[in-house]
Order: C-alpha cells, then structure tokens, then sequence
C-alpha cells in the first residue's frame, strides 16, 4: 500500500500530542468554515477560551443536511458522500476535496486494528456503481483496489458466499474479512449459513434496523456466530458514517475504539457541552481529525457510553425523553 | 343516579365551587399565597386559572357536561370509588378530574401532588366542609391512601412511568382486584395556521403566544408544534411580536434565560442560518417537528396532509390539534379545537380523547 504525502499529513502523526492537533485542525476551521464560527461564537467559545482549556463545541451532525459544511468552495465536480434517506428526505452531504485523506484515514485506520495484509475483503453490499456516493462502499472499494491478489471483491447480493472465493483465499494463505451492514449480512445467515474458515473474522457496519424488524447487536452477533461458524470473538463492528472520515472498530469485546487522530466523549443529552461520567450514557460526540476540509468537532445522533480507558459502546439511536407535558407529574413517595 | 340526584349534586358542586371562589372562608386566599410564596407557579397563572374556573363553571354548565356524557340515567358511578392521582405540572391541573368525580356520584380519593398542595386541597376541603360532599378524601403521601381498593384510577403521566405507578398501587393495595385505569399520556398539543389573510396574521400570532407561552409553556394543551401553510418567516416573526408585547411574557418570562439544550440549539439555528426567535426561557425554530425538547417550539411548513400525518405519525402523544377560529379546512376524522381556546377550554374537555365523566358514569368501560 502506498501513502501519498499530503501537506496536513501531522493529522496522523502520532508523535504529535492529539491536543496540539486538534488545536491546529480548530484553528483552520474555526478560520475558514463561517457556520462552524458561528457555531462556536454564538456558545461563546472561540480561539481565547480554547487556549484557557475549553474544549471545542460539538456541531451537531445535522448540520451536513442543513447547510454545506466544506472550508473550501464545494463544487459539484467534488467526490461527495451522502448519507441514505427514504425519497423525499433531505440527505447529509459530506463534500471531499482531497480524497486521499480518506483514503489514508481508512487504511491507517483499519490496520491499527488488524494485520490487514493478512487479509480478503468480502463486501457483501452493494457494489460501487451503485452507490457512488456511500462512504461505507468507497472504502470498501478502495480496499478491494488495494489487494493486488485480486481475491478482494463485492459479492452478489441474494447469492450464497462463494467457496471458490472461500477456497481461493486459504490457497493464497489468506484470511477472510466478510463485511457487510446489519440487515444484510443477517439476510445471508438466514438464506445461505456457512462454515467460515476459523481465522475469518466478520465486520459488521451497523444498520440494525433491517427492512423485517428492529435487532440488538447482541442478537445480531449471535445468529451471525450460528450461521457462520465462528465464535463471537470474531464478529466484529465498525462505526463510522457519512459525516465522518475515520472509522471506530469493536472486537467481540462490543467496546469500539478509535485510531490515535479520533476521539469520543460521551455528551450530556440536556447539556451537550458537558461530557458525561465514565459509564454513563448520553449523545456520543466525535472530534475526528481527518474531517480537515469539513468539521472535525461533532455531536451525533447515537446513544452510547465510554470507560475511563476511551473505548465506548454505541447503544442506538439516542430517543430523547419525554420532558414535556405530564411525565414528571405523579411525585414518587 | 336519578335526573334530580344529579341536579341536586350539579347544583351543589356549582354553589360550592362558587363559595370557593368568593372565599369568605379565606381558604383560597392562604392557598393562593403559600403557592406564590413558595415559587410553584406565577401568581399570574394562578389568577387566571381561577379565572378561567370562574368563567367556565356553573350548575347550568355542569347539568349540560353530564347529560353530554350521558350520565342521566345511565349506568351510575355511585358506590364506586374513584382514585385520582393529580398532576402538578400546572395550577389546579386536577380540577376537571375532581369535578367529574364529584358529578358521577363516586366517592373521591386524590393523591395531591406535591408540586401543587394548596390550591385542589383548599376546593375540596370547602366542598367537604360546607357542601356535604363528605366522602371525599385526599392525601399528598400515597402511603395514606394504603388499602383503599378503589374502581376506578385516573392519573397523567408519561407512558415510561406507568409500569412504576402500578407497581406501587399494587404494592400498597391501593386498587381493587380489576380496577379501571383511565391514563393519559400526551404531552403536547398541534396547530394547523393555513395561508392567512393580512388581517388574520396579528390575531393569530397572538393566540398562538398565548397558547405557547401560558402557564410558563408546561401543560399537555401547550402549543409546541405547529404546521403552516404561511409564509414561516412572516409567522414566527408575527408570533416573536406578539408575545414582545404580552404583558404576561413580559412580566413573567422576559427575564429568563436559555437553558444549556435551547441555547445549544439556538446556536445551531444561527450556525446553519435557519430561522428562529428566543423569547425568555424558549425558542421557538423553523424546523421540522422536534417535540421532545422542553422549552422547543417548531414551525413547520407544509400542507395541511403534512400535519395530518405527523398527527398519525405521533399517535397519542399529541392531545389537541388547533386551528385558528375552529373553522376551515381540517383533516378528516379529527376534531379540532379553536386555537384561541387552547388554554381556556370548556370544562368538557377531553384530555387524551376521554371525557372523564363519561368514563367514570360508564364504570370505565368506555
């Protein structure tokens, strides 16, 4: 794999403190994104409170559906990822003037995690004619571009996993890394189960809510060990979206982690300034650096809580309580 | 219950709720002044609750409730005994549940919240006292009413903490084996403002302000979403005038400040360039419907479809649609109600869809 060399290279530089980073990558969209300026000026945090300690405001992620969110002039030649909707809804647009950042986010990124050279990649998605412009496919796509064996490859929707590719890949002394979003992959268990080979491992990217019914990653998990025949601790979660850059993987674990140039904090849902306690839940907020030409500093939409060591769970999507009307009403004893 | 039963006691609850108000007795006086003093509501809220009492209750008003709720000769709630577990979220919210009970012919039982412990006692120790309705009884401590075995229970509450009050009304045996539950769980109320003649704009801003911002924005009838087929650049700013000239926001909410969410979101609304209005202690947003966010008000546009459908989309959480006037278009199957009664509604009203006294002369069964 080759890595060009791009001018906001320091992003993935782990020798760099994240802080002095993040303080750079602040500095440069604080300056060039006006509603990320705004952002921060109308919560009254701006380059003087952040050097006193304050940590950048969050912006929420809406604000890729609401408003475009680039520091450099979009234009319609630009690769642009945008997220799915149902006809009518508006969608996320995330405009990428250089590419390549990504591209050495999700490498970078995926081999912290794994020994990636060790693997195939078996995306059963769809395939990037189709989906031009998901995130999830571009990367997939780049790393099935990257395995110069050529084993790497889209599968056929609706079809059984192939054991020619299956057997392909233990001739070439390769392992399998089956990848595929929620409701897809729990289509293939159910349609066509299969022994894997016992060093696969399967990355599921989320979308719990298939088009029959609404599962829990627990669940998912487990009919995904049943129909594959691997042990839990091989089923593994990415997280990433479309307004993001970098990607979080879980190990059977459940817990995600992040590579060095990308944070998480779980935030106070009532007060999303405010991180909440270790082990508490609430908004999960994202400062990822690699979002260098958009905004790095985001509040999501997902439930989720973290340990004191970083890693964190996703939980959902967050549903706010109820607050209004009558709820609080009836005063316990 | 007999026609002259019913009259008899339609009359008596009148004269009694009357006498209340009066007040030579001094209860209200001391209940309004303990409920001010110790910050529960605005004095301004409460006056115009008793107002409101005042305008809409009497023996001729209570005769036409129970003969629409069909309690005249029907199936009788005497011998029955109603539990009512009252809300606290606005002053005197309990009343409409007191009154109907009292008109049923049940005997009363009231779990007084404790946000709100003057005023309901300060009525219902006056109608015991000087109107002969002796089998009521109330407690702030639900311990109190431990064994009580009532018929029927009525409470509001959110649908997440119903499972807990059950458990504790079982806990202390509190309702008899097979009691009726009348639960109500709406949150919030909608409103429909098609295109609006220029002469329109001014009143229906206003009655929007009021129906948002009245008994400090809390309450199921609260206006916090509404759908329009207006310019909503012309309303909001029409409704952020509006209520920069009631004197009640002036005097009770001006002062306020966002709290952490609505200032956060203000500034999201001014990062993305969408248009909103802070006014005291809320926000109000040109956005598509958000209503789980206290202090929020969205204004959306759209058709009169559009609104019909997050209506069925949001089910029971919505208490009352409103149009201005009660009067045009209105999607089929739904009764409106008049905007400009949403904090002024008749003593009939329905909260979650149920007339109350129909439910308890009915035995809960309806």
């Amino acid at each position: 794999m080759s890595i060009a060399i791009h001018p906001i290279d320091f992003i993935f530089d782990h020798k760099t403190r994240f802080s002095e980073r993040m303080m750079r990558v602040f500095e440069y969209q604080y300056g060039k994104l006006g509603a990320y300026q705004t952002f921060c000026a109308a919560l009254g945090t701006g380059r003087t409170e952040l050097q006193a300690g304050a940590m950048p405001p969050l912006l929420p992620v809406e604000a890729f559906r609401e408003s475009t969110i680039c520091t450099l002039p979009a234009d319609p030649s630009m690769l642009r990822f945008e997220s799915s909707g149902t006809t009518g809804m508006r969608r996320s647009v995330h405009y990428i003037p250089y590419p390549e950042i990504y591209r050495q986010s999700v490498f970078r990124g995926i081999g912290l995690f794994y020994p990636f050279d060790e693997f195939i990649i078996l995306a059963y998605t769809p395939g990037y004619q189709d989906n031009p412009h998901s995130s999830l496919i571009w990367m997939l796509q780049q790393f099935i571009n990257n395995d110069a064996s050529g084993l790497s490859r889209f599968l056929e929707l609706g079809e059984p996993l192939p054991s020619s590719a299956l057997h392909a890949a233990r001739a070439a002394g390769r392992r399998v890394m089956l990848f595929g979003a929620a409701f897809g992959l729990i289509d293939l268990a159910e349609a066509f189960p299969v022994s894997l080979p016992q060093d696969a491992v399967i990355i599921e990217t989320g979308g719990m809510k298939t088009h029959r019914r609404e599962m829990g990653r627990d669940e998912l998990h487990r009919t995904l060990t049943d129909a594959f025949g691997l042990p839990l601790a091989q089923v593994h979660s990415e997280y990433g979206m479309t307004e993001l850059l970098s990607q979080a993987y879980a190990d059977g674990t459940g817990w995600f982690r992040c590579p060095h140039w990308m944070r998480v904090s779980i935030r106070d849902a009532e007060n999303p300034m405010e991180e909440m306690p270790h082990g508490e839940e609430g908004l999960i907020g994202i400062i990822d650096l690699a979002n260098y030409y958009s905004c790095s500093f985001l509040l999501t939409g997902d439930k989720g809580v973290q340990q004191a060591d970083g890693s964190f769970q996703v939980l959902g999507r967050y549903i706010p309580e109820n607050l209004r009307g009558c709820n609080f009403l009836i005063d316990q004893e | 219950m007999s026609t002259t039963a019913l009259k008899e006691r339609a009359w008596r609850l009148g004269e009694g709720v009357h006498t209340w108000l009066t007040d030579s007795s001094g209860l209200l006086q001391a209940a309004v002044a303990q409920t001010v003093e110790n910050k529960l509501f605005l004095s301004d809220d409460v006056h115009f609750a008793l107002q409101d009492i005042q305008r809409t209750v009497t023996p001729g008003v209570l005769l036409d409730w129970a003969e629409a709720a069909k309690c005249e000769g029907g199936a009788s709630a005497v011998n029955k005994r109603v539990l009512c577990l009252h809300a606290g979220n606005l002053p005197l919210v309990g009343f409409q549940d007191v009154v109907a009970c009292l008109m049923s012919g049940a005997t009363y039982a009231g779990k007084i919240s404790r946000k709100d412990p003057w005023l309901l006692p300060s009525l219902l120790q006056q109608l015991k006292q000087d109107k002969g309705f002796d089998d009521i009884t109330y407690s702030s401590s639900l311990s109190s009413l431990k064994g009580l075995q009532a018929n029927m229970v009525l409470f509001s509450g959110s649908e997440r903490s119903i499972p807990e009050i059950r458990k504790i009304l079982e806990q202390k045996q509190i309702l008899a084996h097979g009691a009726r539950e009348l639960i109500r769980t709406a949150h919030s109320s909608l409103a429909w403002i098609p295109e609006l003649a220029p002469e329109q704009l001014s009143q229906t801003a206003a009655d929007m302000a009021k129906a948002t911002f009245r008994y400090e924005g809390k309450g199921c009838r609260t206006l916090t979403t509404a759908f329009t087929g207006h310019d909503t650049r012309e309303l909001l700013q029409a409704v952020a005038s509006a209520a920069g000239t009631s004197p009640y926001i002036q005097q009770n909410l001006l002062g306020r400040s966002l709290p952490p969410l609505l200032k956060y979101k203000a500034a999201f609304c001014e990062a993305i360039g969408r248009e909103h209005v802070v006014i005291g202690d809320r926000l109000i947003q040109v956005s598509e419907p958000e209503v789980h966010t206290e202090g929020l008000i969205t204004l959306t546009g759209g058709t009169l479809e559009d609104c019909r459908a997050y209506l069925d989309k949001q089910g029971g959480r919505i208490q009352s649609l409103y149009i201005p006037g009660g009067k045009g278009p209105q999607p089929e199957g739904v009764e409106c109600e008049p905007l400009e009664q949403a904090q002024t509604p008749p003593l009939s009203w329905k909260p979650d869809g149920t007339d109350p006294l129909k439910w308890i002369c009915s035995g809960g069964t309806i």
